[in-house]
């Protein structure tokens, strides 16, 4: 007796061949993910900024992560009010005074390993798409300097005192780049996006050298490239 | 008008269609950077961030501290919970533990501390400071030595030597007495005084010698003037770290007692 194919075995062919050909196509472009452009420059870039930023110029070479105090002021120095270079060393602002320490024309040059270009040329990022934002974060332990919350701060020279303070308000208060003591805050570069696609942030744990306002020294630089 | 009419076909044309598939996955390729948790890029961060913390720490002198950290009469380290003899939930409770709490938890980063020291067999072991967990597949290490010297004293939660204070040996007639906490740090007895309330001066009444040779001062011996027989004397001292009372051994015949290696493995939790 011969029997051909039933309807059962129809259904069953079909439905299993239904099921492959669409997780075949679904499955493909999962496939191709790989070579799509993904955020693999601005990781590059960052995390070769970073470790030039601290293992080249704020520190000595045979110390690393160990940034000195006047490189890390000359370094975050506001260059928005010139365009034609950087001027680092003058440290002015809108008085255009010039805190003693920091003064080219008192100390010559007083951080050679800091070229002095604009921010971009320092670190040497060519590619015209690409923005960069270094800053230096902290929360102070207790005492008069550090603010309540336990959320890290940018910090700031607070150039009257010669001590470094969690920045806050930076219009305001002991650190005030408005005023005319020369107050410098630890961020430089465009301002962070606060809607992007894709953000990459490269980490360096540093201590500066003669310490912040509560005692201890250690803190995070972070580099923000998009 | 026959489509798809016999089984056989189907599952002849799914199995084309799959070894197609598993054919082209071969040939993609999955580069570092690709986003996943074990991505490379974490991996460096978290390099570099061990490495900055511990060359914070180095600079600072709390590596050091954080090793001599130790409680000799618990045999654990200061602070530690009482059954183990390292911390488990938290980071020491020193410089060296607030910098590494600071590097690491706001980023829910978990890292193990090790001191791995030598021993006379030429072998190393291994002291937990901070255990928390295995560590994962993704963790990242760094290291970094400190020398241990024969005269190094036992440093409590305040970076101060740990100091034996007022301990009493009743004078016999004999000219020598050995302390209870040998060895001593040298030149660091001060305030000996008998029951009468004299005081003697170390140089004068008393010098510190090494009675058994093993190169490490531990006795008190009488040269000048002595407390009456019978009297009480007390004296305070540092004792120094040693083979019994330290997790780690006297190694080397010299000044070096030995060569730790501090090793912070962190990953993400």
């Amino acid at each position: 007796m011969s029997r051909s194919q039933t309807t059962l075995d129809f259904a069953i062919g079909v439905s299993i061949f239904l099921i492959v050909v669409s997780s075949v196509l679904a499955f493909v472009p999962a496939m191709l993910k790989p070579f799509e452009a993904s955020i693999q420059q601005e990781t590059t870039v960052g995390d070769r900024a970073a470790q030039q930023i601290v293992a080249g110029m704020l520190a000595a070479p045979e110390t690393p992560y160990v940034i000195k105090r006047e490189c890390t002021v000359v370094f975050f120095e506001d260059e928005s009010a010139d365009t034609s270079d950087a001027d680092i060393g003058e440290n002015t602002d809108a008085d255009g005074s010039t805190s003693a320490v920091y003064d080219d024309t008192v100390v010559e040059n007083p951080c050679p390993s800091v070229p002095d270009l604009r921010l971009r040329d320092r670190l040497a990022i060519a590619q015209p798409g690409l923005n960069i934002r270094v800053s230096v974060h902290r929360d102070l332990l207790n005492g008069p300097t550090a603010d309540t919350d336990t959320a890290a701060d940018v910090l700031c020279l607070n150039a009257g005192a010669e001590t470094i303070i969690e920045a806050g308000d930076p219009t305001s208060g002991d650190c005030d780049v408005d005023e005319g003591d020369d107050d410098v805050v630890f961020a430089i570069g465009e301002p962070a996006p606060t809607k992007t696609g894709s953000l990459v942030v490269a980490r360096r744990t540093v201590q500066i050298r003669g310490g912040l306002a509560d005692g201890t020294a250690d803190s995070t630089l972070l580099v923000e490239v998009w | 008008m026959r489509g798809q009419a016999h089984t056989l076909e189907a599952i002849t044309a799914s199995l084309l269609l799959i070894s197609g598939l598993v054919f082209a996955l071969q040939a993609t390729a999955v580069t570092p950077l690709s986003a996943s948790t074990s991505s490379q890029h974490l991996q460096a961060q978290h390099q570099a961030a061990s490495e900055g913390a511990l060359a914070a720490t180095l600079r600072e002198d709390a590596v050091r501290w954080a090793v001599l950290n130790w409680n000799d009469s618990g045999m654990k380290f200061y602070g530690a919970p009482i059954n183990n003899s390292f911390y488990t939930n938290q980071a020491p409770t020193n410089e060296f533990g607030g910098i590494l709490s600071r590097t690491f938890s706001p980023r829910n980063i978990a890292f193990n501390i090790d001191v791995v020291y030598e021993t006379p067999g030429e072998k190393r072991k291994r002291q937990p400071m901070v255990y928390r967990g295995a560590p994962s597949d993704t963790a990242v290490s760094a290291s970094v030595s400190v020398t241990l010297y024969d005269d190094d004293p036992f440093l409590d939660d305040d970076q101060a030597r740990v100091t034996i204070t007022n301990e009493t040996h009743t004078y016999d007639g004999a000219t020598t007495y050995k302390v209870a906490d040998a060895p001593i740090v040298p030149n660091s007895t001060h305030d000996v005084h008998d029951a009468s309330g004299d005081q003697y001066t170390r140089g004068v009444d008393y010098t510190i010698i090494d009675a058994d040779n093993d190169g490490k001062f531990d006795t008190i011996k009488w040269i000048g003037t002595t407390p009456d027989s019978g009297e009480t004397f007390s004296l305070d001292y540092t004792p120094a770290i040693s083979g019994d009372d330290f997790y780690a051994p006297d190694v080397a015949d010299g000044a070096v007692y030995n060569v730790v290696t501090v090793e912070v493995v962190a990953w993400n939790q």
